[in-house]
């Protein structure tokens, strides 16, 4: 590999890392294909960034510096060749392309790779479908070279023969405007939001994951096992994760049941006992509550989960 | 009793009283394939539990969901799992899935083929 190419890649390392710095996780670094060590790293700094985009959305994790998320909606208006014809004024923004470069240029050339094989596939399909609607991943490519994964809704227009591109990316934006602290010259108490632990939740997580084949400990117990309050431990879960302790569990539970009824032989009781419950009678009240049919209604081995099978417990 | 048996990601083999499950060349690991793989090794080991030989040479790519998925529900009936990944990007992808996939069965990578075997056979 010559030295300028090796280059390249490194700089688009840096580049990654200073975006995710800057908490911009929608970025992803182009793969050369190549098996060494530089796509080892470039491969575990694109894990990263997935892994912490998950983190900073799904748990409301945000780094102190920002206090508002922008959602980037990027519209394209393409005609029958697939050439751009309009879009929305924001989009030079996201993708950082200058306008010009975009108006009237083909679609496919702001792709990825990847994405662009894909799309060669299904402009066929868009022209002689009318009602053609779909959402899928397309990657696009941005002026730095660096790639933006994006949900795509892809759809003819009534009454037009344009076609529609609408993608959504969650873009953190700093705002120095912003304070999180907002002392009013009335007497009103300074509003500072809740910080919960988020270490210590995510720690309950695992251990309610790790356990999913006994019963649940009390949450007095659970507090005493992870050295905090009652309180603390009930609010911080459902603030992160939206649901009670109990529940979470619970749906676990059933979902590795129903997973081990599906894929193997062992026998129901079995089953039940490995997902926490002593219980077959209770087992069975609580899978049939959350599927609408009784552990023994499910077809055994078989991975797509058609529901009917032997009436015998 | 050695049997063989291919699908779409990967091969596999019972030998030893231990499971072979090895990813194909470029190789994805996704929530589809991940779950394909999984029911398929269900299916060859009917309803006994093996150790896992788990020969992640082939890897091209991952994404969280395929990482995840596999962590949670890619292991039932494996008693514990020896990873084998000594190139770049296969390392790197078993590392972080072990770090931060966390799966719930006994789990560690190796870049020598045997000290993986020494691993499994061992009875715990």
């Amino acid at each position: 590999m010559e030295p300028a190419s090796n280059q390249k890649r490194i700089e688009s390392i840096y580049q990654m890392l200073f975006e995710m710095a800057a908490g911009n996780f929608n970025f992803r670094i182009e793969k050369t294909g190549l098996d060494d060590e530089l796509e080892g790293l470039i491969v575990l700094v694109n894990m990263v960034a997935e892994e912490l985009r998950a983190t900073v959305f799904h748990n409301g994790y945000i780094n102190s510096h920002f206090t508002y998320q922008y959602l980037i909606q990027n519209t394209f208006i393409l005609d029958q060749q697939f050439i751009i014809d309009s879009f929305n004024p924001d989009l030079s923004n996201s993708l950082g392309y200058l306008n010009e470069e975009l108006y009237r240029a083909p679609f496919v050339r702001f792709l990825s790779m990847d994405s662009s094989y894909v799309w060669n596939l299904i402009r066929g399909p868009i022209l002689w479908d009318q009602q053609y609607h779909k959402t899928f991943q397309l990657t696009f490519k941005a002026k730095s070279g660096l790639l933006i994964p994006a949900f795509c809704t892809i759809t003819r227009l009534l009454h037009s023969s344009k076609i529609l591109i609408s993608s959504v990316t969650i873009v953190v934006q700093d705002n120095l405007d912003a304070n999180p602290v907002m002392l009013n010259s009335t007497t009103e108490k300074a509003h500072v939001p809740k910080s919960y632990d988020a270490k210590l939740i995510q720690q309950l997580y695992d251990f309610i994951l790790e356990n999913l084949d006994s019963p649940l400990p009390s949450v007095k117990e659970l507090s005493s096992k992870f050295a905090t309050n009652e309180h603390k431990l009930k609010d911080g879960f459902r603030h992160f994760f939206k649901t009670s302790i109990y529940q979470f569990y619970n749906e676990e539970r059933l979902k590795r049941a129903h997973l081990l009824i599906q894929q193997t032989d062992i026998p129901l009781k079995s089953i039940a006992y490995m997902t926490g419950f002593n219980i077959y009678t209770n087992f069975s009240k609580a899978f049939k509550k959350r599927f609408s049919y009784a552990p023994n209604a499910l077809l055994r081995n078989d991975p797509d989960g058609h529901v009917g099978g032997s009436s015998d417990e | 009793m050695t049997r063989d048996y291919e699908s779409k990601h990967a091969y596999f083999r019972i030998s030893n009283n231990i499971v072979f499950l090895e990813l194909k060349d470029e190789a994805v690991l996704d929530i589809e394939a991940v779950k394909a793989i999984t029911s398929d090794r269900l299916r060859l080991q009917g309803d006994k539990s093996f150790p896992v030989l788990f020969n992640m040479e082939g890897v091209s790519d991952s994404n969280k969901s395929g990482r995840d998925y596999l962590a949670k529900y890619g292991w039932i009936l494996a008693e514990r799992v020896g990873i084998f990944a000594c190139s770049a990007i296969a390392l790197q992808i078993a590392a972080f899935y072990l770090r931060f996939g966390k799966p719930n069965v006994i789990t560690k990578i190796f870049k020598d083929k045997q000290e993986a075997l020494i691993f499994l056979e061992k009875p715990h």
